[in-house]
């Protein structure tokens, strides 16, 4: 990817301070050029497993927010909707744990855990 | 001359003494309120000699921070505990999980107080809403639109029982909202949560105040449309502490005198002189000339003089200081108009 062409994109999505992250994900796959398919990383994690396994060997979901203090209770409930399309999946949460109260992230984490 | 040209004022929170802040989340609420009654009287004092024309309200001492203060009586958010803010820095954020209700008055202490005291000179710092909204988790309300109104309605609420209790005298409203400029693609969210908290409120001067922003601009833009009467602004921080230099941390004033320019509305500036990050006390001369430099674009009458931003993090000589000099050089700055 060129100078130009990350400039562009980053007017779309401004890199500020928490949305970093967001921002580099989004550059790939908003973009409309070649680029997008000749991405070759072993895992993308998104929102969306279905598009992350066409650009990546072992597709990942955000699972767990880490913006909210809303706790995923029905996390194995709502990852069985993909057990049959993805043997395999990597699942983890959408940003840095630690802009949550630490017992709040304990207890993501327990969760992540306990799905395995 | 004019008694109006170039008041000089605070921004809000000072540091407070050993004997309060050592023990303040451990007092219950009477033992708060004589140990922050007497740090407002003394942080007072340190104004009054300092020679402010606009003294606050004593420093903020009834309270422990900007976010943490009003949100602990509101009904609908709960904290879990410390979060990050930056670097290793921390603060307790709270959740948003159902209506937000105000079950008790922010600021009432405070006014009381000042009131009792005969004080008319005094500016009340209120966290506003947007900032509220920003720092606080969203788990309740539709979108981050909806929550800031809803925290407008709040502070709306707020200032009309202090303008209540304060009676027919003007009453100056500062709304504090170091997070207005943090995310570009709200500022209609901005400009629309601050109008709420002001709409229909008569007899009160209306100041914002911003600080650290990375773009004045995005606020200079809403600034016709906004109900706000001063904009107290931090400039000394992005300035140089050279007296010769170019005041290159003063280029917004221009901005903001062409902001101020498309509105028939009477606005004005809160300039800040001092850096409230370092401990070095700025001298007469280069506050001066940051004076100085704002009056070619600023009539000294809608010009006012303070610090960037509350000066909580130096120590209280320190910030007498700072303060002190501000307040000579505008008296040197006065004698000239």
């Amino acid at each position: 990817m060129n100078n130009n062409e990350l400039k562009q994109d980053e007017t779309i999505v401004p890199p500020i301070a928490h949305d970093c992250q967001r921002v580099f994900l989004r550059i790939p796959l908003n973009s409309k050029n070649s680029h997008i398919n000749s991405l070759k990383v072993y895992s993308l994690i998104t929102e969306d497993p279905y598009l992350s396994s066409k650009y990546s060997n072992l597709p990942g979901y955000f699972a767990l927010d880490s913006t909210s203090t809303k706790l995923e209770n029905d996390l194995p409930g709502e990852l069985k909707r993909f057990v049959d399309d993805f043997p395999e999946l990597l699942i983890t949460h959408n940003n840095y744990l630690d802009f949550l109260p630490r017992k709040i992230a304990d207890k993501k984490v327990e969760l992540l855990g306990g799905v395995a | 001359m004019n008694s109006d040209y170039l008041l000089t004022q605070e921004i809000g929170s000072f540091r407070k003494p050993e004997y309060l802040s050592r023990k303040f989340r451990s007092l219950d609420e009477n033992e708060l309120n004589e140990l922050a009654s007497k740090a407002t009287f003394e942080t007072i004092e340190l104004y009054e000699k300092a020679g402010l024309d606009n003294i606050g309200v004593g420093g903020e001492m009834f309270r422990w921070e900007m976010y943490e203060h009003p949100i602990r009586r509101l009904d609908g958010i709960i904290v879990h505990g410390p979060v990050r803010s930056f670097d290793n820095r921390y603060y307790n954020k709270g959740s948003v999980v159902n209506k937000l209700k105000r079950i008790k008055s922010f600021h009432m202490e405070e006014i009381q107080l000042l009131k009792k005291l005969k004080k008319k000179n005094i500016k009340i710092p209120i966290t506003g809403p947007y900032t509220l909204m920003d720092w606080s988790f969203n788990e309740y309300y539709r979108d981050r639109y909806e929550l800031a109104m809803e925290f407008g309605k709040i502070v709306n609420q707020e200032i009309r029982e202090l303008k209540e209790f304060w009676g027919d005298d003007l009453l100056h409203i500062q709304i504090d909202e170091p997070a207005a400029t943090t995310h570009p693609a709200e500022m209609t969210t901005v400009l629309d949560s601050i109008n709420e908290s002001v709409r229909d409120i008569n007899g009160i001067e209306v100041h914002l105040h911003v600080c650290y922003s990375i773009d004045y601009g995005l606020l200079f833009n809403i600034v016709p449309d906004l109900k706000v009467d001063y904009y107290n602004l931090e400039f000394a921080n992005r300035d140089s502490l050279n007296l010769n230099a170019d005041r290159i941390g003063y280029a917004d004033v221009k901005r903001f005198k062409d902001a101020m320019d498309v509105t028939s509305r009477k606005i004005g500036l809160g300039l800040g002189v001092t850096d409230v990050h370092i401990d070095d006390i700025e001298t007469v001369d280069l506050i001066k000339n940051r004076i100085k430099y704002a009056l070619k674009f600023i009539e000294p009458d809608r010009l006012r003089i303070n610090p960037d931003c509350g000066l909580r993090t130096r120590s209280r000589e320190v910030g007498y200081n700072k303060l002190k000099n501000m307040v000579d050089a505008t008296r040197e700055v006065l004698k000239n108009l």
